[in-house]
């Protein structure tokens, strides 16, 4: 299959922003504006993320998924952040309109509670896993989650393969950058290519070498669709 | 009525806000005793035997089984599909609705456990599918052709892989989809499918 082109999009509520980095943000506007823009960019799937510090300071409410829930999308919604919590969930069970689920700190801790639920309800073909990491040449890649950070390991990568059915390698301290998803990342950590998707920074680059290599996907920063300039 | 199947699994507001793109005339389906006439939906976005217990617990198989025999359209979608089966392995294993001679295997690729996820091009072809009601659907159609979106880890196999079957379209040795009579089957998610998606609302007709 070709490679996936999808979009990720920092919102709280309905209210759309750019992330650079862990910390900073810029409120960018609407979220409807992404879904009039879905057709022009030809987005193949559309992951929300919720950070864990934003502007708005706060998470998903669950009215703020039943607004949501109201939109036709006509892509996969997949939705990264905040899952892991029994209101969450419930709100997910109960109004079904999102197709993928993402998972962070489930890989950090080595816990499958949440990842084993979401399955159970949705099957395991919607559970992604997620690696957000910092990398530099010096440091190598480190594996951040809720505050935390330790260096990425092999077993750490079994593990999301083994739990997983597609895993994202999401170089968080790339976030917002122009072209700026640094490739070396690839050459210190053993993926399955065909089952791993890049994000954070993601531009030609990235996306060229993905398509290349046989990568599923690449998710390009939200702020595409809010005329920051970026390809 | 467009009557989407609720038993507490898969994407069922996806395909509420779908069916509304064509039709303000849907309505979750949560007991057997509200149905009223019309099209079923069987829901995708969860495990085959998971959804297949559910309809089982809830009591939908009867009237599924007698919808199909009174020339309701049903419609499945992914796991929906599967269901419409004789039986899936997914998650130990259930017997399924029996309206289709299909079963649902884990998919494999030189014994190596395999996944679809992504968009490929399908191609339904209306003209060559003589006994079911697509040709009503789409008149001006000799075949549909289009970008549909699949996410699936189990794939449907027909119970006889030497029957002949003008009636399914497929990917490597798995189905994509069936249509027959008023029976349709879509292994990908038209919901999500985006244009192609949009094109397939008229099967709600």
């Amino acid at each position: 299959m070709r490679l996936r082109r999808g979009f990720s999009v920092c919102v709280q509520g309905l209210c759309c922003f750019q992330s650079y980095g862990l910390e900073r943000f810029r409120v960018l506007g609407h979220f409807d504006t992404v879904l009039d823009n879905l057709d022009r960019h030809s987005v193949d799937e559309l992951m929300i993320i919720s950070p864990r510090s934003n502007p708005v300071n706060g998470k998903f409410t669950s009215i703020a998924l039943e607004e949501l829930a109201k939109r036709y999308i006509p892509v996969p919604l997949i939705q990264a952040g905040h899952l892991e919590d029994h209101r969450t969930f419930d709100t997910h069970a109960d109004l079904g309109f999102c197709e993928r689920f993402v998972f962070t700190r489930a890989l950090y801790d080595q816990n499958t509670y949440w990842i084993d639920r979401y399955a159970e309800a949705f099957g395991a073909q919607a559970i992604i896993g997620c690696f957000q990491v910092s990398y530099t040449d010096s440091t190598g890649p480190i594996f951040l989650s809720d505050g935390k950070s330790r260096p990425l390991t092999a077993k750490d990568i079994d593990y999301a393969f083994e739990k997983c059915d597609e895993v994202i390698i999401q170089q968080i301290n790339r976030f917002g950058h122009l072209d700026g998803f640094d490739l070396a990342l690839l050459s210190r950590v053993d993926l399955e290519l065909e089952r791993t998707i890049l994000n954070g920074g993601v531009g030609y680059a990235a996306s060229t070498f993905a398509a290349s290599n046989g990568l599923a996907a690449v998710y390009f920063d939200n702020s595409t669709f809010h005329k920051e300039g970026r390809a | 009525m467009i009557n989407i199947v609720s038993v507490g699994k898969g994407n069922v507001r996806s395909l509420v806000n779908w069916v509304r793109c064509e039709t303000d005339q849907v309505a979750l389906l949560e007991k057997p005793e509200d149905y009223d006439g019309g099209a079923i939906i069987l829901p995708g976005v969860c495990s085959s035997k998971e959804l297949m217990d559910a309809i089982r617990e809830r009591g939908f198989c009867p009237l599924i089984r007698k919808a199909a025999a009174s020339d309701a359209k049903i419609i499945g979608i992914c796991a929906g599909f599967q269901v419409m089966g004789e039986s899936t392995t997914e998650g130990g294993g259930t017997n399924c609705l029996s309206l289709l001679p299909l079963n649902t295997v884990r998919m494999e690729s030189e014994q190596h456990p395999v996944s679809v996820n992504g968009w490929d091009t399908t191609i339904i072809n209306v003209k060559a599918i003589t006994n079911s009601r697509i040709s009503q659907d789409f008149p001006r159609h000799k075949r549909l052709v289009g970008e549909a979106y699949f996410n699936h880890q189990f794939g449907v196999v027909l119970k006889d892989p030497l029957s002949k079957a003008d009636t399914c379209g497929w990917r490597g040795q798995y189905l994509t989809h069936w249509v027959s009579s008023n029976l349709y089957g879509f292994q990908f998610h038209p919901e999500k499918s985006g244009k192609f998606g949009k094109l397939l609302l008229r099967v709600l007709r």
